[in-house]
């Protein structure tokens, strides 16, 4: 089966540094690949690359056959590409309702008693469904951390990146969101977690890419990689 | 605005359409007449400054620019009842190609580059006059001539174009506040929380740009024109730096965004120093400094960010 997502060679530099050199690899249908590595070596470029916030100085991203890095931001979403933010990034002013349902009923101008059930299915899944007439704004770093993964999972996707989602969880928020991340995985949709926590990596991911200060990067299993104590991930 | 609120302002719109039947006092119908044409200026400018979070800082130019539309059908021969819908489309693509052209200017940059299209308007207009043959002076100081909807000796003048002004109000309300409630409004307020986030989730910044800036600057034109009409004359002054401290000081200060807040705040303002003949140099002294002191609270996300 073909992979959904092919990275291949990709290089991109920010005002003279060098941060990813020739990075590639693939992510099929369902699977979860895990992006660890230590803080500056870009793993949060490569998901703004594949999800078009970034333009790379070279090489390919080919999602389901289209070329995204020359495409923009919308219409990679509109494409099945979902997306967390490594620093909660909710609309503070929209209430949490708002937020997931803006993402739910993106391609359409007229809202649909479907899209608001789906909005509140989703929040409920995530465990917010009595907080969603709040303003996003006054949720705790926790609700938020769920709240983006509600809003992203709005949008339908098949690929789904997931930039420290479990930062600032509390132990059974970690568990619940767990659980719903192994779901949606059974589910066909594809994942890159960035995570630095071994553990996670291990329960989630099926394969792990460890970027490095170099710009490079080693591929393995959870089990190859993570059990070398020297890798800093 | 809640349901209390949109009952409230359809009470006090039929309130108000009671009061040419009520009285004939010219200089009391002239101040609605003009609190109705700059309440609908102050809303076009809530919709794309408050609601849609691109701060204009020319927002003088959908007033003047659709006035000086008026001026020009009216020279090219349009019958007057053609001008209002035919200088609105003319500034709302005018709008449009501004939208476009400032796509990616955000914040403080969108607001300098917007007060200074306005101005080189401004200059333009000024600059612009000729000399007909018959010897009347068009353009410059003197503005274009516009044809009115109605004749200024017509019976019931003021109460005819009250009622008109306060139709286009209440129309206008209706419609942004609509748009407010709607899903469009939703995605337009979501883009103006967090761009980066709402291209993330499907939302077409560029496409939503072009269309905001059209429909704000369409409802500034809105009142220009019933302004240029009622007048009689686009004058350069309909492009002044005043109109576009009124609009954003008046919606900042109201609440920006909210529609009726401003709305309330201009209507209040507009009759308040018009019946203390407040001159427009003070007018500009006060609407300047509350738009000094407003600054902080406008670009202070964008510093947090």
């Amino acid at each position: 089966m073909d992979p959904l997502l092919v990275v291949s060679r990709l290089t991109k530099a920010f005002n003279g540094v060098q941060l990813l050199r020739g990075v590639g690899f693939h992510v099929g249908a369902g699977e979860v690949l895990g992006l660890a590595g230590p803080n500056g070596t870009g793993k949060t470029t490569i998901l703004n690359i594949i999800c078009g916030l970034v333009r790379p100085d070279a090489g390919a991203v080919i999602f389901d056959g289209h070329d995204l890095t020359e495409l923009p931001p919308h219409r990679i979403a509109g494409l099945g590409v979902g997306r967390t933010f490594q620093l909660p990034r909710p609309m503070r002013d929209l209430t949490v309702f708002e937020n997931v349902v803006v993402a739910v009923a993106a391609g359409r101008s007229i809202l649909r008693p479907r899209d608001r059930a789906k909005a509140r299915d989703l929040l409920a899944r995530v465990g917010l469904g009595d907080q969603e007439q709040w303003p996003a704004g006054r949720l705790s770093s926790g609700a938020l951390r769920r709240l983006e993964v509600a809003r992203a999972l709005a949008t339908c996707p098949r690929l789904l990146l997931l930039d420290e989602p479990f930062a600032a969880l509390s132990i059974k928020e970690e568990r619940e969101l767990m659980a719903l991340l192994k779901s949606i995985s059974r589910q066909g949709v594809a994942m890159i977690l960035v995570s630095h926590r071994r553990r996670i990596l291990r329960q989630l991911a099926h394969r792990v890419l460890v970027t490095t200060a170099e710009g490079t990067f080693r591929e393995g299993t959870p089990g190859e990689l993570l059990a070398d104590r020297g890798l800093e991930v | 605005m809640n349901r209390t609120a949109v009952l409230a302002v359809v009470l006090v719109v039929a309130s108000l359409a009671a009061v040419p039947w009520l009285t004939e006092d010219r200089f009391l119908l002239n101040l609605l007449i003009l609190a109705n044409i700059y309440t609908i200026y102050v809303l076009g400018w809530d919709f794309l400054g408050g609601l849609a979070g691109h701060t204009s800082g020319g927002h003088a130019l959908s007033f003047g620019g659709a006035a000086y539309l008026a001026g020009l059908l009216t020279l090219a021969g349009c019958p007057a009842w053609s001008i209002p819908a035919l200088a609105l489309l003319g500034i709302a693509l005018v709008g449009a190609g501004l939208g476009w052209l400032f796509r990616r200017l955000e914040g403080v940059y969108l607001l300098l580059v917007t007060l200074a299209v306005a101005e080189v308007a401004h200059e333009l207009v000024l600059a612009l006059g000729f000399t007909t043959p018959e010897g009347y002076t068009i353009g410059g100081e003197g503005g274009l001539p516009v044809a009115p909807l109605l004749a200024r000796e017509a019976e019931r003048f003021y109460g005819y174009l009250f009622w008109t002004s306060l139709f286009a109000l209440a129309l206008t309300l209706l419609v942004l506040y609509w748009i407010r409630c709607s899903l469009p409004g939703l995605k337009i307020r979501a883009l103006a929380q967090d761009v980066v986030v709402a291209q993330t989730v499907g939302l077409n910044p560029d496409r939503f740009r072009v269309v905001t800036f059209a429909a704000g600057t369409a409802v500034g034109g809105l009142a220009g024109v019933l302004y240029a009409q009622y007048m009689g004359v686009a004058a350069p002054s309909t492009l002044s730096l005043e109109l576009s401290f009124v609009a954003m000081t008046v919606s900042i200060a109201g609440g920006k965004g909210t529609i009726i807040g401003p709305a309330v705040l201009s209507y209040a303002l507009n009759v308040l120093l018009g019946w203390l003949w407040v001159t427009p140099v003070v007018r500009l002294l006060l609407y300047s400094s509350v738009a000094i002191l407003a600054a902080r609270w406008l670009f202070g996300r964008g510093r947090e960010a």
